[in-house]
């Protein structure tokens, strides 16, 4: 049953008990909020996702809240918690949906250690999926919102997750955050695209969540042959320009942003080299998003 | 005489851009160029070797170099002396 079927007020009362429960395919989540703005925006964004029975296990369970300290009174604050555990300082009441999906990212970066997990986006065309490891401010996700509503299949704007057998990637489709003056151009471009409400001054500067399209939400179980590793650098003055990396290099850029490579220890190191012994890796610096997409799709990787 | 240490592991790319070395005992990676890394690969089926069986496998850097990567290679944890 998708989570669109529920009628909001159900869904409203049943996230107020932390009776609401999200497939995303390689973790589920049970979500707690009794914060009426962090129900609708869920509703919204989640609309295409199963739901998890109300008997049934998940594998986080989580809530945000609003903190119960003297300064809810002059200054509200949301605090984030996985199970009683309370992992990150409260922030400004505003941002309490924002903070939701951090620390969904975090639970499964700290936790989900059956996989090796990559800090980079990753969508896929033709049958061939290609990471996106990057740091902040490279412009992964705007490129990542682009190629998704543009017939790309989204496996993930946030977290790479690849099997530690067979060196598949799995779907973790979740929404796309968007930063600073990318979400006016996603909704410049996408108009009927879904986005949240606004949030600012967060550490990461004022940002939004885009809905995934729902073709890839339905395909959370539908794992990808990764084809190639792309380091995107979005740079003012260069429409595109592509260099190739060796493996070595390949190596070091994507351990830089592997979440839990040292933690899996000789497994970690096999998954990283196998990756990268089957993928070629470019670096590209670009403003032309257009360009990137052709590039990626009748370029050298179409042959 | 030394060995390299069984509990390593070693990934030696196929586009010959150097080869890496995982060392579980400290958790870490260690990149070697192709060359220093071939040589290890090639050491890898001798029971045991010493500083001059791996010294005369590098013909095209300085001896001083040869040095700094033996002993980059013992401190590792990568080349280990035979008691």
């Amino acid at each position: 049953m998708q989570l669109k079927e529920l009628e909001y007020g159900d869904l409203s009362e049943k996230m107020h008990k932390g009776n609401i429960g999200i497939d995303l395919g390689v973790a589920s989540f049970r979500v707690k909020s009794k914060l009426p703005d962090v129900q609708k925006v869920f509703y919204e964004l989640y609309s295409d996702y199963s739901i998890v029975g109300q008997d049934d296990p998940t594998d986080f369970q989580v809530s945000i809240q609003q903190s119960f300290s003297l300064r809810r009174w002059f200054k509200p604050q949301i605090s984030f918690s996985l199970d009683q555990y309370t992992p990150f300082l409260p922030l400004p009441r505003s941002q309490a949906y924002p903070l939701l999906e951090w620390g969904m990212n975090w639970c499964m970066a700290a936790h989900q250690h059956n996989f090796l997990l990559i800090h980079g986006a990753i969508l896929e065309k033709n049958d061939e999926a290609f990471i996106f490891p990057a740091p902040p401010g490279s412009g992964k996700s705007t490129l990542c919102a682009y190629l998704a509503n543009s017939g790309w299949r989204l496996l993930s704007d946030e977290m790479t997750v690849i099997n530690l057998e067979t060196g598949l990637a799995h779907p973790f489709v979740r929404p796309i955050c968007l930063k600073n003056n990318s979400i006016d151009l996603v909704k410049e471009w996408f108009p009927d695209v879904v986005v949240s409400n606004i949030a600012k001054d967060t550490s990461k500067g004022t940002v939004a969540h885009v809905k995934p399209p729902e073709s890839s939400v339905l395909d959370l179980y539908k794992t990808a042959k990764v084809r190639a590793i792309v380091l995107p650098h979005f740079t003012l003055d260069k429409k595109l320009d592509i260099y190739t990396l060796n493996k070595i290099q390949a190596y070091e850029s994507l351990s830089s942003n592997a979440f839990n490579e040292g933690m899996l220890g000789l497994q970690g190191f096999r998954a990283m080299t196998r990756l990268i012994e089957q993928t070629d890796t470019v670096e590209i610096f670009y403003n032309d998003l257009n360009s990137v997409m052709e590039f990626l799709t009748e370029g050298v990787f179409a042959q | 005489m030394f060995h390299i240490s069984p509990s390593v592991f070693i990934y030696n790319a196929s586009d010959q851009s150097g080869v890496l070395v995982f060392v579980p005992a400290l958790g870490k990676v260690v990149t070697l160029t192709s060359k220093v890394g071939v040589i290890l690969l090639a050491l890898k089926s001798e029971e045991s070797f010493d500083f001059t069986a791996f010294n005369s496998k590098i013909v095209e850097i300085e001896s001083d170099q040869v040095k700094e990567v033996w002993h980059t290679l013992i401190s590792e944890g990568i080349l280990i002396e035979d008691i």
